[in-house]
């Protein structure tokens, strides 16, 4: 849908779109609407009042409470329930002043700088804000549909519902039967994300259903945190770590003179860097060299067909390719890639002058699609923003990320970088980005009570 | 005793520990000392070899927090340097076991402790021992206040049941018997906010509320002013 | 909430400082900003496993900052996200946090 029909459509839904109603201050008080209230828009709206509170800023999101994301896999265990991840509005409306507004957009006028929403309301806006999250493109899996998604085979990689279904599958998989899990290709949300699920399954069945199996299969040779994930795996599930690791592994401890140049392959084991696994491993990861590409569901047989065969589960998985929140397609504000092409200072679309585009939907150079880079994200176009507002150019911008990771309960890891503009990108100026291979038991444990120490302080400083 | 510790640690790590819920199972768990249980976990008490537990404390990363020499880094840990060996091993002891729980922060000490042997804690223990106390601030408090504080110091306050902290915690703040520790040169936040965890009850490690007590009869002010009338003070050489 | 305004201003008088050397830096709020996913918007939190920012000693941050990125201060993480940082912004920083209530 181009851009004219899209709006025809959005007049149609709503007979208000056509009258907008300019801010009763506008000119006076600039008024900042942020669509979306997710990680980027919440944590916008938030530092925008904070770094002028004259700003009128109204929140649009679809749902009254934000269920996050990050986190989300740890209900699969029951190590935490489907309540612990909602997050309310409260503190940004009355701390921070926020005006929220619950309800869907559905239709955007760049000229007029407007958008429309499914109740009814039209919005004049100064600067727009779009942080919209992802769409999940189940089509892309022959077989495969949201409809399937939602009685059967869940994704879960949008929590709700689907969440609740694939903890109730896992907890029901017959003794010793399989839970299969379909990794996405890049890029997509939360890079470590699929793998940290599977351990936390593997951690589950570990207890209650020890002769169960969790089958990845990935149309990647690598992830982020590949080698620390696979160490974890390795030591808590019988996992035995693929040759091409091994070398890796021994090239990394070389780099960082934990093992001279003699040492190889077997002073991994003997340092217990690796444990020598022989019987069975709990996970196995079938990569894309190894026909782990997955070209079709066929929800009825419980299968997976891959390139390199058909795989039956008791309990499916699917982490469909994706791409930018479908308003952002809507709004057209994607390219042909499918996210969203920005301007790295500010955010600032390029497609479209005063609106901006935050998180996932994002084209951040190196920076992952996670909730802390949306959260950075989100800060530095505040700041930009407040500038702009007042006739001021930008500052220099600064962000990080780390997504913290476990592979078990009490085995905490991560990726972190510090991200600056050099030559017009975002790069990583810190360096070497995960923990090391060599690491303590006690950094180790320490890193898993940080990542859950982090789900608490991350989310107070984005919504409250 | 060994043998109930050994039982509740298990229990501990059976519960995987845990992140989120560790420290709350462990306080269902953890048992309260009674004199006798202590004073025999004391006698108990492994011989400490300092040397040991220079290389425990680089190894289990206390360093990173409490520093090299159990000095903190920063204003927002405990120093360690110079307490008493039976202090640091009980607090080592309580941390393991969850009976010591008082909050967030506390959660990162069970999380070390908990694989940490008697012996380990023993060694840890002879190495602060053999540090100087942390040398003191200096003094901030105001004349009237730091003489009243003083007299709540080596008087105490009959009035509220208050007895004077010196009996116990020395002269000078230099530490007591058994697991009295020392006081002087502590670092004001951490001696605050632990003093507030024992009033508000979340510190509840101490033997029949020995500690617990006091502070729990004590106002705010009076707890900041013995913060900083503690960390000014000189403990006589060792 | 607080105030910003003084904050801002002590981000301009460290970006006073920064620019002293050769390459202009971001400003100590801007810095400041991408630690708060941790130790909580401003620096300030409590009772987490991970310390409050707000009202250090500049001399304490820059110094502890330093030891983390020379790897004389352990750490899980800390000693990745130091390696970030130049000297001036970490002073930038420092000014910052110093600023803020605790
Ligand atoms: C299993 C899992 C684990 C993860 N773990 C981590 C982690 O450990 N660390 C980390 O940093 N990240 C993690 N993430 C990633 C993180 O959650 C996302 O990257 C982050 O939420 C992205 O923020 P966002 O603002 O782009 O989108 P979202 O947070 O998804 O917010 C988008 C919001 O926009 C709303 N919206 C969409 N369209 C409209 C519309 N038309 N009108 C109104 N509202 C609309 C949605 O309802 C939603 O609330 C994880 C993700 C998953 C799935
Ligand atoms: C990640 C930071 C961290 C690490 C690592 C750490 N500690 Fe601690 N330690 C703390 C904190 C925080 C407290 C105060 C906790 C509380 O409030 O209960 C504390 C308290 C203590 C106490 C009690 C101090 C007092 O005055 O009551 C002792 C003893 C101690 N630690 C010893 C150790 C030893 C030994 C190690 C290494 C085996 C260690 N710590 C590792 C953070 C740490
Ligand atoms: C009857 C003896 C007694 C008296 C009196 C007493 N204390 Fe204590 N105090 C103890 C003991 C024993 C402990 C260690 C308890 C434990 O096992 O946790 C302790 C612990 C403490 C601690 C914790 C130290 C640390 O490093 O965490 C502080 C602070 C403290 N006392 C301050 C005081 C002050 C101030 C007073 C006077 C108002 C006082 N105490 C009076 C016996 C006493
Ligand atoms: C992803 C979480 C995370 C982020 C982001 C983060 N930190 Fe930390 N910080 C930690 C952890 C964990 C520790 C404890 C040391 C360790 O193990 O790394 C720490 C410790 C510290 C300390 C020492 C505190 C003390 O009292 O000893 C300082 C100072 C600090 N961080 C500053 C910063 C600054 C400045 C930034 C932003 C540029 C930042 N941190 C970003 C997690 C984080």
């Amino acid at each position: 849908m181009n851009r004219r029909e899209f709006l025809k459509f959005a007049g149609a839904t709503s007979l208000a779109a056509a009258f907008p109603v300019r801010s009763a201050f506008a000119g006076a008080q600039p008024h900042v609407v942020v669509v979306g209230g997710g990680v980027g828009g919440a944590t916008f709206a938030k530092y925008l009042k904070m770094a002028d509170k004259n700003i009128k800023v109204t929140l649009i999101e679809k749902n009254p409470v934000y269920i996050r994301p990050y986190g989300s896999s740890e209900v699969l265990t029951g190590h935490i329930q489907m309540k612990d991840l909602d997050v309310t509005y409260d503190a940004l409306k009355s701390r921070y002043g926020v005006e929220m507004l619950i309800d869907t957009v559905v239709g955007f006028d760049p000229d007029k700088k407007t958008v429309s929403t499914a109740g009814g309301k039209s919005l004049a806006y100064d600067r727009l804000i779009v942080s919209p999250g992802i769409e999940l493109k189940y089509e892309a899996i022959e077989g495969y549909s949201e409809a399937i998604a939602n009685t059967k085979v869940p994704s879960g990689w949008i929590p709700g519902a689907q969440t609740q279904l694939l903890a109730d599958q896992i907890k029901s998989i017959p003794k010793g039967g399989t839970f299969l899990l379909v990794a996405p290709p890049n890029p997509y949300r939360c890079p470590p994300g699929p793998y940290e699920r599977s351990a936390l399954v593997a951690e589950w069945f570990k207890k209650h259903n020890p002769t169960a199996k969790v089958l990845i299969l990935d149309p990647k040779d690598a992830f982020v945190t590949d080698t620390t994930m696979q160490q974890g795996w390795n030591r808590l599930y019988g996992y035995k770590m693929p040759k091409s690791f091994e070398e890796k592994f021994v090239e990394e401890l070389r780099k960082f003179k934990v093992f001279s140049a003699q040492e190889g392959v077997d002073a991994l084991y003997a340092k217990g860097i690796l444990k020598r696994n022989s019987g069975p491993s709990m996970i196995s990861w079938v990569t894309g060299k190894e026909g782990g590409r997955v070209l079709k569901l066929d929800a009825a047989n419980m299968t997976v067909e891959a390139e390199n065969g058909v795989h039956k589960a008791d309990v499916i998985n699917i982490v469909p390719p994706m791409v930018a929140g479908t308003i952002a397609q809507k709004m057209g504000l994607t390219d042909k890639s499918g996210w969203c092409p920005i301007k790295r200072e500010s955010f600032e679309s390029t497609v479209h002058k005063d609106v901006h585009v935050l998180g996932d939907s994002s084209i951040a150079d190196a920076m992952p699609k996670s909730g802390f880079s949306a959260n950075t994200q989100a800060k530095v176009a505040a700041l930009a923003v407040a500038a702009s507002l007042k006739g001021q150019q930008p500052g220099i911008p600064s962000w990080e990320n780390t997504c913290y990771a476990l592979a078990g309960s009490d085995y905490g890891f991560f990726v972190a970088d510090v991200f600056a503009l050099k030559e017009g990108k975002i790069t990583n100026v810190s360096g070497h980005r995960y923990l090391p291979l060599n690491a303590s038991e006690a950094q180790i444990r320490l890193g898993a009570v940080y990542q859950q120490a982090w789900m608490k302080s991350f989310t107070d400083d984005c919504f409250a | 005793m060994k043998k109930t510790l050994t039982l509740i640690v298990g229990g501990l790590l059976a519960a995987s520990l845990g992140v989120a819920q560790a420290a709350d199972h462990a306080a269902a768990k953890a048992e309260a000392w009674t004199p006798g249980a202590l004073q025999k976990a004391l006698a108990g008490m492994p011989k400490g070899d300092a040397t040991r537990g220079k290389t425990l404390n680089t190894q289990l990363m206390c360093a990173s927090c409490h520093g090299d020499v159990g000095l903190a880094p920063t204003h927002n840990w405990p120093h360690t340097a110079g307490q008493r060996a039976e202090y640091t091993y009980k607090m080592l002891l309580d941390y393991k076991s969850g009976l010591r729980n008082d909050g967030e922060r506390a959660r990162l000490m069970n999380t070390v402790a908990a694989i940490m042997s008697e012996q380990d804690m023993a060694d840890v223990a002879a190495y602060y021992a053999a540090q100087p106390l942390p040398a003191p601030l200096p003094q901030s408090l105001p004349a009237d206040v730091y003489a009243k504080t003083d007299a709540l110091v080596r008087q105490g306050d009959p009035t509220r049941l208050i007895t004077p902290c010196a009996a116990c915690h020395g002269l000078h703040g230099q530490g007591g018997f058994n697991e009295t520790p020392a006081l002087a040169g502590q670092n004001p936040q951490a001696f605050i906010r632990t003093m507030q965890a024992y009033k508000d009850g979340s510190r509840h490690n101490d033997t029949n509320k020995g500690m617990a007590q006091f502070a729990e009869r004590l106002t705010n002010e009076e707890i900041e002013h013995l913060a900083a009338y503690y960390a000014s003070q000189v403990a006589p050489a060792k | 909430m607080l105030s910003r305004p003084l904050l801002a201003l002590a981000g301009a008088l460290a970006l006073v400082v920064g620019t002293a050397s050769a390459a202009p830096i971001a400003t100590g709020e801007m810095l400041a900003n991408s630690c708060a996913g941790c130790h909580g918007t401003n620096g300030r939190i409590s009772n987490s496993a991970f310390m409050p920012l707000a009202g250090m000693p500049q001399e304490q941050f820059v110094r502890t900052m330093t030891d983390f990125r020379e790897g004389r201060r352990s750490s899980t993480l800390m000693g990745h996200v130091a390696k970030g940082y130049s000297d001036e912004e970490l002073k930038a920083m420092a000014a910052f946090f110093a600023s803020v209530k605790p």
